[in-house]
């Protein structure tokens, strides 16, 4: 990451919630990618991460909060204005009901209006997001195997993104998917070949070719090592290390694996249960962990090293330790760049472990 | 300490349409009581197929090339399915790599969890009844016998009355008093006499045949049926023999008696009796037992609390899908427990799981080694995972184990290229330089290469390497690996600096 372009955000996400039904399994989350980083999502299986990553890519649509690509607004959600209009026609009813205060109730009104255009404004930014914007952010999926269609050759894979986006002249397409196939370190022979005839490890490179090939700006790798072998597993992140360098790639990283997640990520966001709990620079959350959650995420962490193993004890995060009824949570800076989830208690005890 | 298992030279190849795959290529190791040992490599390597192979689970188009696998003194490549049976489950039990593929997805983990007790409850009393009959049978054999030679007295002693009685047993007991008489009668049969009667019509039979040159074999063995009890003409087929006109069958058959009567003759029948009612008194109670639906659900909970799942009575009731993945884990383990094995094989348990349940589910695997005394052979392709695990890891690659020691041998002073590779390829907390990812995959085994099989890939191959397959060479009593590069001749190579500088680091660790 270079001085100049580090300040440049990319990808912003406010507030962002996505609802199935009564399981919330994105909850109000907020975080910036700037230009050139790979920011790593980890957490638990569950816990919402996968969720973000495609909610990012526009394969969800949000209940609630904003996703801005490059200053544009490509996602918004309605729920958080729905909320406040009900809110407001409650008290309206209520101060009504009482019958005064016509002032307060103009002003609610006015609210309620401020509120109606922005869910105007929400839903048409949701449907005019412009497709330019939205391929410009691809996706790596966890299993090469699944993910890759068994009757497609590795052309066609490749290619389908540019002939979706409107590219016709089949000699361009062959020369971009040989370039492309190149890049990741795979030969032009392997265009017409069938994804079943490769190791797993060169089917996680179709995957990779197949997304750049689009020229993304932002690559969203959900797990994409997960399912490989150890061997394998260092090849794809050194390939992803070189692509990000070469092309000027931001990678939005989804791991469970923390190692390689501290290896490969400038900044860390944890998740539980739907919440990003902490957010600091690798270096500084493997530091200082201020969350007892991630406490106990490094604590789990196997090293290969017998001596050590036999002494390390895993630490157990129990939910229940917060003291969440009259102090209310919230995302706070704990230190420069480093934010936890907490109430003004913790905030302090935090601040004060930490210097 | 005792060997729980001892594999030696094992060779599996397996059939597909492009040639055989030589998958496992003359493994050997050995398993002791208690003990973890466990197996690393990449995919392909044939550490799964070698673990498929103890439980007798190989897939159809596999060839057993050689080797032995020694269980409590049986070779389990030679055992047929019924003895594995007895086996499976019982004493060695395996937890396959993905909880969801490996549990029934219509079926509630309750009904999964108790399947395999009521069934082995079932086979169990099966076996028993049928090893009970035959025991009569052959009880009443040798009381006849014993009749017949005279050792009557000896034989009433020890009536065959089990502790539990059987509805056989009952029978048995009641009409033994009527049968007495009959015995008497039947114990003439086997006198000389009736022998010598018996062997002159059998050669008149076989002369009127024989000379007539009507052969027909049903007609024969009806005549023959008709002097000789049923079980003799099978065994010596003598309608087949009859019809190729063989005339030795005479003098074998002749024999046959003979030695029948004289080893009569020789046995105790008395000890033989009071062996044979004592083996009854303690089969006895296995026929009538039950495993009952109560009992084994009660069984269940109590394994599924072991394993760590709450509210297990709940639970019980519940579909697979309404687990985590962790959970599922802990039913595939308290499945495979259900039967209390000696050994658990765990094939790659924790790669479909995230950081802090695969903590929570190698913790549980200890545990349960400790509290059941299991011995663990262990799958994987992480290193970093059975650091805490191992006590002994063997290093497999290309179907041949390339590296064995100690856990301490492997980490601190690794000895093969190929474990120098794994080592060195997978980040720890602290690297900041490119990863030295192994190059290339791993070679075609339909094809195996001449000589050593990670030559290609390895960057300190020597020229023998390409030639010559290398030996295992000792570097301790505990550890030994299969490279040149421990041969007294060749150059010395040092190992990559990351796994220097870890070997120090873990060092200071240690101090502190």
């Amino acid at each position: 990451m270079t001085e100049a372009k580090k300040d440049q955000t990319l990808l912003q996400v406010k507030d962002l919630c996505l609802y199935f039904k009564l399981n919330r399994a994105v909850d109000n989350i907020s975080f910036d990618i700037k230009k050139g980083e790979v920011f790593g999502l980890v957490g638990e299986s569950g816990c919402g991460k996968t969720t973000t990553g495609r909610s990012i890519i526009r394969l969800y649509d949000i209940t609630s909060g904003s996703i801005y690509f490059k200053g544009e607004r490509i996602a918004a959600g309605t729920l958080l204005y729905k909320e406040k209009i009900a809110a407001a026609k409650a008290e309206i009813a209520e101060l009504k009901k009482r019958g005064g205060n016509g002032e307060k109730i103009k002003e609610l009104i006015s609210t309620i209006k401020d509120q109606e255009r922005e869910i105007k404004a929400a839903n048409y930014d949701q449907k005019n997001c412009p497709r330019s914007l939205i391929t410009q952010i691809q996706m790596i999926f966890q299993d090469p195997i699944a993910s890759l269609d068994p009757r497609m050759t590795v052309r066609d894979i490749i290619a389908e993104g540019l002939i979706i986006a409107g590219e016709r002249d089949r000699k361009l397409i062959n020369k971009k998917v040989y370039e492309v196939l190149d890049t990741v370190g795979l030969v032009r022979e392997h265009a017409s070949r069938y994804p079943h005839e490769f190791s797993g490890g060169q089917r996680q490179r179709i995957g990779i070719a197949r997304a750049i090939i689009m020229q993304p700006e932002l690559i969203i790798a959900d797990e994409p090592i997960s399912a490989l072998d150890v061997s394998v597993q260092a090849q794809v992140i050194n390939l992803l290390n070189d692509l990000r360098k070469k092309l000027g790639l931001t990678i939005l990283f989804i791991a469970h694996d923390l190692s390689v997640v501290k290896y490969f990520s400038d900044r860390i966001g944890v998740m539980y249960f739907g919440k990003l709990i902490e957010l600091a620079p690798s270096r500084e959350l493997f530091a200082n962990p201020c969350h007892p959650y991630t406490k106990s995420l490094l604590s789990a962490i196997p090293l290969p090293d017998p001596e050590y193993e036999k002494k390390r004890r895993r630490i157990v995060y129990d939910p229940a330790a917060h003291d969440y009824k009259t102090d209310k949570p919230s995302f706070r800076e704990v230190f420069c760049d480093h934010f936890v989830y907490c109430n003004e208690e913790e905030f302090k005890n935090y601040r004060k472990q930490i210097y | 300490m005792e060997k729980k298992l001892e594999i030696k030279g094992l060779r599996i190849s397996f059939k597909t349409p492009n040639g055989k795959l030589q998958a496992v290529r003359d493994v050997s190791f050995d398993l002791y009581s208690g003990e973890t040992l466990c197996i690393v490599g990449e995919s392909g390597s044939g550490k799964s197929v070698t673990a498929k192979s103890l439980l007798g689970i190989l897939p159809k188009n596999s060839i057993v090339e050689g080797g032995e696998i020694f269980y409590d003194g049986k070779d389990l490549l030679r055992c047929s399915e019924d003895d594995f049976y007895s086996i499976r489950g019982d004493k060695i039990s395996m937890i396959f790599q993905d909880p969801m593929s490996s549990l029934n997805p219509i079926m509630r983990i309750g009904k999964q969890l108790t399947e395999a007790m009521i069934l082995k409850g079932k086979a169990r009393r099966r076996s028993a009844r049928k090893s009970c009959k035959h025991t009569l049978k052959c009880l009443k054999k040798t009381m006849i016998e014993a009749i017949a030679n005279g050792g009557f007295e000896k034989v009433i002693g020890p009536l065959p009355v089990p502790a539990k009685s059987t509805s056989e047993i009952t029978e048995m007991c009641k009409n033994f008093g009527e049968d007495l008489f009959s015995y008497a009668e039947i114990a003439i049969r086997y006198s000389s006499a009736v022998y010598g009667e018996r062997k002159r019509r059998v050669l008149e039979l076989t002369e009127k045949y024989l000379k007539e040159n009507t052969v027909n074999t049903k007609k024969l063995a009806a005549a023959v049926k008709a002097s000789i009890d049923p079980l003799e003409i099978k065994k010596d087929s003598i309608a087949y023999t009859f019809g190729r006109g063989d005339a030795s069958l005479i003098k074998r058959l002749d024999s046959h008696y003979k030695k029948r009567l004289s080893a009569e003759k020789a046995t105790d029948h008395g000890k033989k009796a009071a062996e044979l009612i004592a083996f009854l008194q303690k089969n006895a109670e296995d026929s009538q037992k039950k495993v009952t639906k109560a009992e084994a659900k009660a069984r269940a909970l109590k394994l599924m609390e072991e394993v760590g799942i709450g509210d297990a009575k709940k639970r019980f009731y519940q579909y697979p899908f309404e687990f985590s993945g962790g959970m599922r884990q802990r039913i595939v383990i308290a499945i495979a427990l259900a039967a209390d094995p000696d050994i658990l094989v765990c094939d790659e348990p924790t790669t479909a799981l995230d950081v802090t349940i695969q903590a929570q589910i190698l913790e549980l695997i200890n545990k349960i080694k400790e509290e059941r005394r299991l011995s663990v052979i262990f799958i994987t392709h992480d290193l970093g995972v059975v650091a805490n695990m191992a006590d002994r890891i063997a290093v497999m690659y290309a179907g041949k184990i390339v590296e064995y020691g100690t856990s301490a041998d492997i980490f601190y002073s690794p000895a093969h290229p190929y474990t120098w590779a794994l080592l060195s390829s997978m980040p720890d907390l602290d690297t900041d330089e490119r990863l030295e990812a192994i190059p290339g995959t791993p070679p075609n085994m339909i094809y195996p290469p001449v000589g050593d099989a990670f030559a290609q890939r390895n960057k300190y191959a020597l020229k023998i390497d390409y030639e010559q397959e290398p030996p295992m060479f000792k570097i301790s009593d505990t550890h030994s690996a299969a490279t040149w590069l421990l041969h007294p001749k060749a150059p010395k190579v040092e190992p990559p600096a990351i796994i220097k500088e870890r070997a120090l680091k873990m060092k200071k660790r240690a101090f502190e």
